[in-house]
Order: C-alpha cells, then structure tokens, then sequence
C-alpha cells in the first residue's frame, strides 16, 4: 500500500513538473521588446523567425529584409555605449530605456565589456566554421527572442535543404572539382576550414586557397593572380559582385584570368556579397547556388576532355 | 645600368611559381629571333601576361618617383622635398577613396579607383598652386605651406569618408593606400607611360635650370632664369607624371626622397647628372623592393611601400654616414 502511494505521488509531480520544464526550456516567458542588432546576420535571423518587431535598432550594414527593418542606425565599427542604450522606446510594460539584448558579431571598441558593465546583455555571434554553430545561433536567437519554435522550424528547413543538395551531387571520383572563391579584388580568399568553406567541402569540392594558407590569416589568405592562374580552377565564385562590381566578363579581362578552367568553361558564378557573406536564414539560397555551380561543372564534358 | 638589367630580369624570372632563368631568358630572346621558346603556354601566359607587365609599370613608377623627387628638392631647394608635397598623395587618397567607398553610388568598378584618384591628385596640386601661388611670382615657402595645409584637409575629408565606409570599403582602402603593382597590366602601363616619358623628359630638359636655381632665386633672375616660369613647368611635369603613376600603383612612399639623395651622394650635386641617373636608379629600386615584397613573404605579398621603406631607410643612412651631411 504505502508503495502503491509513493508511486502515485511520484507520478503525479512527474506530471505537474512538465509544465514547469516546459516553460524553462523555452526561455524567458516575456519576450524582450528592445533588441538591438549590429549583426547583419543575426538582423536577418530575427526577422525571419518573427521577431523583427522587437529589433529597435540594426548596423548600419543590416540590409535585409528589404522592408521592416527600423530606421535606427548605429555604427557597428565605432559603436558607443551612449548611442546604444538611448535607441529603446519604452513602453508600460517596458519603463526602461536600456536594450533587453544587444547582438554581436564584432567587438568593436571593446563595446560588449562596456555594454555588460552598464547590466545589458550582449551576445557576440561572430561568424561560425561549421553549419553546426550557424544553427547552434539561430536557436539562440530564438530562444533569446521569445520565438524559440520558430528557430528550431527554420533550422530544419535549413537541414533539409542542403542535405538534399548535398545529396544530389554525383559521386565524382575521378573530377577534382577545384574552387577559387573571390572575396576582393585583390585576390583575398577562403580556404575549407572556414564556413562556406566547409559548404563547398561538403560537395565535394576543393579548394586552391588550402595550400596557401598560413596561421596568420585565420583562414582568409590573400593569394596572387600567378598562383590563381597556375593552379587554374575548374570553378570561380564571386562574392564581390556588389562592392566591385566584378564579373565574369571582368574576370576574364584580367592578366591571364583567360587562360583559367573556370574562365575559359564559363563557370565563372556571382554571388550576392550579402548571402555568399552571412549564416542566417538565406543559407539554403547560398548553398542552392554553390550545389548548382558544382553539379554545372560535373555535367561539363568540355572541362574533363580537355 | 647592370643593376637595373639584373632587376627587370629578376622581375621576370623570380616568382610563386618556378621557371627556370635559362627558359625565361630563352623566351626573351626568341622574342627577338634569337633562338626558340621552351616555355610551356601556361609559363608564358605567368611571364608575358603577368610578371611583364608588373615589372614594367615598376620600372616607370620607380623612374617617376625618383624624377620627381630629386626635380622637387630642386625646385624648392628643400632635402626633404618628395614628390608628395604638394598634396598629390592626399588627393589621390581621397579620390580613389571617393570610389572604393563607392560614394554617392556607382562607383564600384575598379576603372574608377584609378581616374578618380589621378583626378584628386591633380585637384589637390591645383588647389596648393592656387593658394599658396601669385603666378608666376609665388615663392617656394608659401607653396610648400600650402601644400600642408590642402594635404591635412584632404586626409581629413579621406579619413571622414573611410569612417562612414563598411569594412570592407575600409580594407580596400588600406590596401591601396599601401601601395602595390599586383594589379598591373600592359593596359595599366599604356596609359601610364606617356606621362611618365614626357613629364621625365620635361624635367631632365630642366636640369640645367635647376643647378642654376640652387643658387637662389633672386641670383637665378639676376642670372636671366625665368625663375617662375621654370617652377611652374617643372612642379606641373612633376606632379603630373607622379599623379599618373599613383593613380596606377597607389602610394609608394620612400622612393622619391631617398633616390634622389643616394645618388647625389654618389655622384654630386649637379642635377644635370642627379636626374638621369635616378631614372636608372629609381626604376631598379622599385622593381628589386617588388620583388622582395612578392617573395619574402610567400604565399603572401609584403606592401610595396613598407619594404621601400625597410630597404631603403638603411641604404640612406649607410650612405650618409659615410659621405657626411646633405649638402643640396
């Protein structure tokens, strides 16, 4: 009997410690309403999970979506404590003027230390290597933000997505499919340890920019146009189609860039600098482009016969 | 002059990728029907297409800068006179920041760097005459004063812009600030080349006018010299010249001050002899500093400007230990 009691006991704050559980696992119960944003990433992150409302201020490199975001600006390059705790409308629920989160992907001026001194939270998301830490942020966000369901959706989304791309590359065994990607016009580069990095790794790609890294450059070494013209890859990206206007016929004009595999097969691919450059939500778009690119040039008879 | 040769040659044959010096120079002369080519067409394409024309845009810069320098300390009997000093690096900052930055849009191409910044350079130097000159009577204190004056407003308005610029406006900007002939072309050197042929001409015809104005300005009148007239050519050629380079190039510092300096030191103080031997010495400066700048450091490129500076800085005090003080 006495056994019988403790079971139904235990059972039954088993079952009035669910809601309980439930509700810390998903967070704050009250989502923040000042949320500030100098991460371009993380702006486009929060308004694809619904909480753009609670952005009251962006960097003023945060460009996307196009319509929605607020008219706040604040330098994320020279960013002072000042300007950042005066953006916040409080509301009644809301008296205080201090933003709830202020998000991060560089710290400038030493910004996050300052910012924590004065009791406001900071969350530095600097740019992930690996598609794990890229959902591991988007979570984070949700869970900062109140809209916790709505990250771990997109997450999915975003899994499924490019494991289907991933998939869809043919096995090439025998075709180096070999990568330059362009970040300037001065030849800096990305070699597979950083995130998009690992993404063209993933297809089965490599990378020119492997053999000439060094431990200084952090995975962004600049390279020459000699070294990019003897190694010749099969496919170029541009990521600076925006900032330089570079293009395929631009790339074609440059001192022995004819000459190039990429150049000569006409795989030479633009990307938009802000997708091919951020780990938010667009991230399907941008590995959408680079499986196309590399199933392009694997279906390309012209660049295996010679 | 053997310096120089070897310079042009090691331009050619020192690189990233290895080709043998025996095969370059067997293409060299088999361009000149002496001999045949063993290069294959991808070492070809690394010499002719990219090591060619880079070395030749450092032959004209280096031969510019140094021209121009030693015309300058001439001009303005000044020993640190450099081809900068009337403002042509600050305005050519500003300029090629003006389109780097892309401001007020549409400016993103890379062809606009090179014009803008020709254009701010030139605009700076017009700026300096305007205030500091009364025509042809202007004297050398109040253009120099001029020029520090416009180069400060200029690095102001630059430094203004490249805050308000991205990050990675304000990379691109640094980078071309710091100098380099990565991105040389035979297109780069074409337009490059009559400025610097003409405007070198210019001053080496002046030559003469210059050892006469070491004397003074009031005793070159009074010898006959259009004192003015010589000033406002040389300065123009100068300036115009060293603003084509720059436009090409960016800001390679050191090479018009201390050329000019180590062969005086050399060879004395008569600019009828300091300038046409800057032309050698200058062009072969600046492609053995490249070289050093590509290779030293390889797979990455040192900038230009640092390893003139490096390289040079010592030279000149080596020199100037040995033959005593600077004597104009």
């Amino acid at each position: 009997m006495k056994h019988s009691l403790r079971f139904v006991l235990a059972l039954t704050l088993s079952a009035l410690a669910i809601p309980l559980t439930t509700l810390s696992a998903s967070g704050a119960t009250t989502k923040p309403s000042c949320v500030v944003s100098l991460s371009p990433t993380a702006t486009e992150t929060l308004f694809a999970i619904g909480a753009g409302s609670q952005v009251q201020a962006v960097d003023k490199d945060s460009n996307f979506p196009k319509k929605g975001l607020p008219s706040t600006r604040i330098d994320a390059l020279n960013p002072s404590v000042e300007s950042i705790i005066g953006v916040c409308k409080s509301t009644p629920t809301h008296p205080s003027k201090k933003p709830d989160v202020v998000i991060i992907s560089y710290n400038a001026n030493s910004i996050q230390q300052k910012l924590s001194a004065v009791g406001i939270k900071v969350i530095n998301d600097s740019a992930p290597a690996t598609l794990g830490g890229a959902y591991a942020q988007i979570n984070q966000l949700g869970r900062l933000s109140g809209h916790a369901a709505s990250a771990r959706h997109l997450v999915a989304n975003l899994k499924k997505t490019i494991a289907k791309d991933i998939a869809s590359v043919p096995a090439h065994p025998n075709q180096n499919v070999s990568t330059y990607y362009e970040l300037d016009p001065t030849f800096y580069s990305l070699t597979s340890s950083t995130f998009v990095g690992s993404l063209l790794k993933s297809l089965g790609a490599t990378n020119i920019a492997d053999a000439q890294a060094t431990s200084a450059d952090g995975g962004y070494p600049q390279l020459t146009s000699e070294y990019i013209v003897s190694a010749s890859p099969t496919l170029i990206f541009l990521a600076d189609t925006i900032c330089c206007a570079a293009s395929a016929a631009s790339v074609a004009q440059r001192p022995g860039f004819s000459t190039i595999s990429a150049v000569a097969h006409g795989h030479v691919i633009g990307l938009s600098d802000d997708v091919a450059s951020r780990w938010g939500p667009r991230l399907g778009l941008l590995m959408n482009q680079l499986t196309s690119a590399v199933k392009a040039v694997l279906a390309d008879t012209k660049v295996w016969n010679g | 002059m053997l310096v120089l040769v070897a310079a042009a040659v090691g331009g050619l044959v020192i690189g990233p990728t290895p080709i043998g010096f025996s095969r370059v120079v067997g293409d060299v002369l088999s361009h000149v029907g002496l001999g045949r080519s063993t290069l294959t067409p991808l070492q070809s394409v690394i010499v002719w297409q990219l090591r060619a024309p880079r070395m030749v845009l450092g032959l004209l810069a280096g031969t510019m800068l140094a021209v121009a320098g030693g015309t300058y300390q001439g001009v303005f009997r000044n020993p640190l006179a450099d081809p900068y000093l009337l403002g042509v690096a600050a305005g050519a900052g500003l300029g090629a920041t003006i389109a780097i930055a892309d401001v007020g849009g549409g400016l993103s191409t890379p062809s606009w760097t090179p014009l803008l910044a020709f254009a701010g350079a030139l605009v700076a130097v017009a700026v300096t005459w305007a205030i500091g000159g009364r025509g042809l009577r202007t004297s050398t204190s109040s253009l120099i004063l001029a020029g520090v004056a416009v180069a400060s407003l200029f690095t102001s308005a630059q430094t203004f812009l490249q805050q308000q610029a991205s990050v990675d406006s304000l990379a691109r900007v640094y980078i071309w600030l710091l100098g380099s002939l990565a991105s040389a072309s035979w297109s780069s050197v074409t337009l490059v080349l009559p400025y610097v042929v003409i405007c070198t001409l210019i001053c080496l015809v002046a030559a003469r006018a210059l050892d006469v104005m070491s004397v003074g300005e009031d005793e070159s009148r009074s010898l006959g010299l259009a004192v003015g007239k010589v000033r406002l050519l040389v300065v123009a050629a100068a300036s115009l010249g060293t603003a084509a380079v720059v436009s090409a190039v960016g800001l390679i510092g050191f090479v018009g001050i201390v050329v000019p300096h180590v062969v005086r030191l050399l060879v004395g103080t008569s600019y009828r002899r300091i300038l046409p031997i800057s032309v050698i010495a200058g062009a072969a400066f600046l492609v053995i500093a490249d070289t050093i700048a590509r290779t030293v450091m390889a797979p990455s490129e040192l900038p230009l400007g640092v390893v003139t500076a490096l390289v040079g800085a010592p030279v000149f005090v080596f020199i100037l230990s040995l033959r005593g003080r600077v004597t104009m």
